[in-house]
């Protein structure tokens, strides 16, 4: 799987499978182009459970959701200079005793790899690339 | 056997309601007095329970063929690999097994954990 996402002049490449298993090892090669400054690149793999509400009113629906990440596992760091195109390989172990995707209507378990570029002062991208994860 | 009331009993073999995922599931499910059945299922489901609201999945029916008035009906269910039982800060998610009767819809159920160890996974850790 390769998805690409571009803001803010960074232009993100994530190279990962888009399904695995729980207990497995997830290799992710990564690449990021055109980073505004001096960036540093961190990619971790994490799972969160995603809550909806909806609300009607007159005016329409309105969804609420709240978030709340119950797994961050690094997977690669790098210090990269400006301009420069940064890429780097990692792996990490989807914890065994942990839970696979669940993808309720209200109720969710998500999984995604995700890339934060950031400079020494602030975030510039955070993208998140999602994985099905199985039992 | 008594007037009114159906009275309905779901036991799991050796009273064990915590399994690994795609185990088996055995036990005996039993119904006696009232008005006699038309039809009774067994169905598996689970329930994620959360900040806003509840999903609910049907995972599996079991019709019980021709039910008599009073019965003891032995039964076996392979449970799926997943989700698994866990409780979140947002969500909790909670399987339970029901015997439904008709035409009243009158039920007997047990809760079920389904996970890796046959424990619920805590993911408040």
């Amino acid at each position: 799987m390769l998805r690409v996402l571009g803001f803010g002049g960074a232009r993100v490449r994530v190279t990962a499978p888009s399904v695995a298993r729980l207990g497995e090892t997830l290799e992710v090669a990564w690449r990021v182009e055109r980073a505004p400054e001096a960036t540093i690149v961190t990619v971790s793999l994490v799972g969160a459970e995603v809550a909806s509400r909806r609300y009607s009113a007159r005016t329409g629906i309105s969804v609420v959701t709240e978030r709340n990440n119950f797994a961050v596992r690094p997977i690669d760091r790098r210090v990269c200079a400006r301009g420069a195109e940064a890429h780097g390989r990692g792996a990490t172990e989807i914890p065994a005793d942990l839970v696979p995707s669940l993808a309720g209507k209200l109720n969710q378990v998500v999984w995604a790899v995700t890339v934060d570029v950031s400079s020494a002062t602030e975030m510039i991208v955070r993208e998140e690339f999602p994985i099905t994860v199985r039992p | 056997m008594t007037d009114g009331v159906l009275a309905l009993e779901l036991q799991l073999d050796d009273a064990q309601a915590s399994f690994e995922p795609g185990a088996r599931l055995t036990g005996v499910a039993s119904w006696q007095g009232g008005r006699p059945p038309t039809g009774m299922a067994l169905e598996l489901s689970w329930a994620a329970s959360g900040w806003g609201g509840r999903d609910l999945k049907i995972v599996d029916t079991v019709p019980l063929a021709s039910p008599l008035p009073a019965e003891r009906r032995p039964f076996i269910i392979a449970l799926p690999e997943g989700p698994f039982t866990f409780e979140g800060a947002l969500i909790a998610l909670a399987w339970k097994l029901e015997l439904v009767a008709l035409p009243g819809y009158e039920k007997a159920s047990v809760a079920l954990t389904i996970g890796p160890g046959r424990r619920a996974v805590d993911l408040r850790r």
